[in-house]
C-alpha cells in the first residue's frame, strides 16, 4: 500500500526525470521509516521535489510542448469517449436518449475516421487533419438533437472534437506517447457509465448550457455538473443523489482538483489544453485559462523560493 | 544572499569530499548521526535539482550498482565558494552564540551569564 502510494507520487515527476532517478528514488524510499507520519513527510517532500523537477523540465526545449501534447491527448481521449464513441455505443445498442437520433452508419463512420485520424497523426499532421475533418462531418451527420440541423451540429463537432484534434496535431512532438489517449478514453468511459448524456453534461459543466445560476464560477461549475448528473441517474445512485449528497461529492472533487493544480504542477500542466478549450467555450469558463496560468505562475513563484528540509530523528534509547 | 537550506548544505558538504548521489547523501547523514537521523528522500532529490539548476553542482557520471543506475554529481567551483560562505556565516553565528552563553575558547564549558 505504502509502496504503491510512493510509486504513484514518483509518476508525477516528468518523464525524463523518472528515467534518470526512478530506481534511486524507489531504493531510498524502501528504507524510509514506517508509520503514518513518515508517509506524510515523505509525500510532502516528494510533491515538492516533483514541483522542482517540473519547473526545470518546462524550461527545457520541448518540455512544455511535450507536456501540453500529453494533456491534449488526454483531453481528446476523454472527449472521444463521451462523444463519438458513446454515441456509437448508444446507436448500436439502440439506447439513444429521448430527443436525440443517431444514425448508426454515420456514428460508425465518425468513430472509425476519428481513430484513423489519430493513427495518421503519427505520420502527418495534414493527413490527420483531413481525415479528422471527415470524422467531424460524419459526427455532425450522426448528431441530431431536437431542432438541430447539419450546420449547428457541424459547429458543435468542430468546437469539441475538431479543436481538440487540431491541438494534438499542432503540439505533436517528434516522439509521442499514446498512453494519455487511453487514459482519457478510460476516464471518459467511466464518466459515461454515470450518465449517458456525458457530452451534454460537459456542455453544462463548461457553462455552454447553464443549469444553475451561481455567482462563483467553480461552485457554479460543480453545481451544474451535479445538477445535470442527478437528472440522468437511475436506481440507487438516483436515491443517493436525491439526498443532495452528490452536489457535495462533486463540489469536493472540483475543489480537490483546484488544490491539486496549485500544489502539483503536473496536474496544472496537463490541464492546460482542457482549460483553454473550456475557456474558449463560454464567458463563464473564460476563467479557466487564466486560472491555470496563475496556478503555474503561483507554484513557479512559491516552489522556487521554498526549500523543503524534512528530516527526523529516532528517539535515542 | 539567502541562506542555503540545511539539506542543500549537507549535500554540498558530501560532494565537497567526492562525487556522490542522493542515496549516498541520505546514507551519509544516517551514518554520521549513528542511524538516528533520516533525511526525507524527496527533500534530498528536490535539493539536488535546485542545486544543479543554480550551477552549484553538476552531473559527474552514471554507475550501475546492484542493478540500479546511480547518477553521481560533483560540486562546482561556484558551489565550493557558496559552501565556504555558508560555513563562514554559520561559524560567526556559533561564535556569537558561544560568547552569549559564556563558553570558553574551546566551547567546552560555560554557564549562562
Amino acid at each position: 500500500m505504502r509502496d504503491a502510494w510512493f510509486r504513484s507520487l514518483i509518476r508525477t515527476f516528468p518523464q525524463p526525470y523518472r528515467a534518470d532517478y526512478q530506481d534511486q528514488l524507489a531504493e531510498a524510499l524502501d528504507e524510509a521509516p514506517s508509520g503514518t507520519s513518515s508517509v506524510i513527510r515523505e509525500s510532502l517532500a516528494l510533491i515538492w521535489a516533483s514541483s522542482v523537477s517540473w519547473r526545470r523540465h518546462l524550461k527545457t526545449p520541448g518540455g512544455l510542448r511535450s507536456s501540453a501534447f500529453f494533456g491534449a491527448m488526454l483531453w481528446l481521449g476523454f472527449l472521444m469517449a463521451v462523444g463519438p464513441i458513446a454515441r456509437l455505443r448508444l446507436s448500436v445498442l439502440g439506447q439513444v436518449p429521448e430527443g436525440m437520433s443517431v444514425p448508426p452508419a454515420y456514428s460508425i463512420a465518425a468513430a472509425a475516421l476519428l481513430v484513423a485520424a489519430i493513427v495518421a497523426l503519427r505520420a502527418s499532421r495534414i493527413l490527420a487533419l483531413m481525415i479528422g475533418l471527415g470524422a467531424v462531418v460524419a459526427g455532425a451527420l450522426a448528431l441530431r438533437v431536437g431542432e438541430w440541423q447539419l450546420v449547428p451540429a457541424l459547429g458543435y463537432e468542430l468546437r469539441w472534437i475538431g479543436l481538440a484534434l487540431a491541438a494534438c496535431a499542432a503540439l505533436r512532438p517528434q516522439r509521442a506517447s499514446w498512453m494519455p489517449l487511453l487514459g482519457g478514453l478510460a476516464a471518459g468511459s467511466v464518466s459515461f457509465l454515470f450518465a449517458t448524456k456525458s457530452i451534454y453534461l460537459l456542455r453544462t459543466a463548461s457553462g455552454e448550457e447553464k443549469l444553475v445560476d451561481e455567482p462563483w464560477w467553480a461552485w457554479a461549475l460543480s453545481r451544474n455538473y451535479a445538477f445535470g448528473i442527478r437528472g440522468h441517474l437511475s436506481g440507487p445512485l438516483s436515491d443517493f443523489a436525491s439526498r443532495g449528497v452528490w452536489e457535495w461529492v462533486s463540489f469536493f472533487v472540483v475543489v480537490a482538483l483546484l488544490i491539486a493544480m496549485i500544489t502539483i504542477p503536473a496536474v496544472a500542466v496537463l490541464m492546460i489544453p482542457a482549460a483553454v478549450h473550456l475557456g474558449l467555450m463560454s464567458p463563464i469558463t473564460a476563467w479557466w485559462p487564466p486560472f491555470v496560468l496563475l496556478a503555474i505562475a503561483g507554484w513557479r513563484l512559491v516552489w522556487d523560493r521554498v526549500d523543503v528540509n524534512i528530516s527526523w530523528r529516532s528517539p535515542v534509547t | 544572499m539567502r541562506s542555503l537550506g540545511r539539506t542543500s548544505r549537507l549535500i554540498l558538504t558530501v560532494l565537497a569530499k567526492a562525487p556522490s548521489h542522493g542515496y549516498g547523501v541520505i546514507s551519509w547523514v544516517k551514518s554520521v548521526s549513528g542511524g538516528t537521523e533520516k533525511l526525507a528522500v524527496g527533500s534530498v532529490y528536490g535539493s539536488f535539482e535546485k542545486l544543479e539548476s543554480q550551477g552549484l553542482i553538476e552531473h559527474d557520471h552514471d554507475q550501475v550498482e546492484n542493478g540500479r543506475t546511480r547518477r553521481y554529481f560533483r560540486i562546482t567551483n561556484t558551489g565550493r565558494t557558496r559552501l565556504a560562505q555558508e560555513v563562514t556565516t554559520l561559524a560567526a553565528e556559533v561564535e556569537a552564540a558561544q560568547q552569549a552563553l559564556g563558553f570558553d575558547a574551546l566551547g567546552l564549558t560555560g554557564e549562562p551569564s
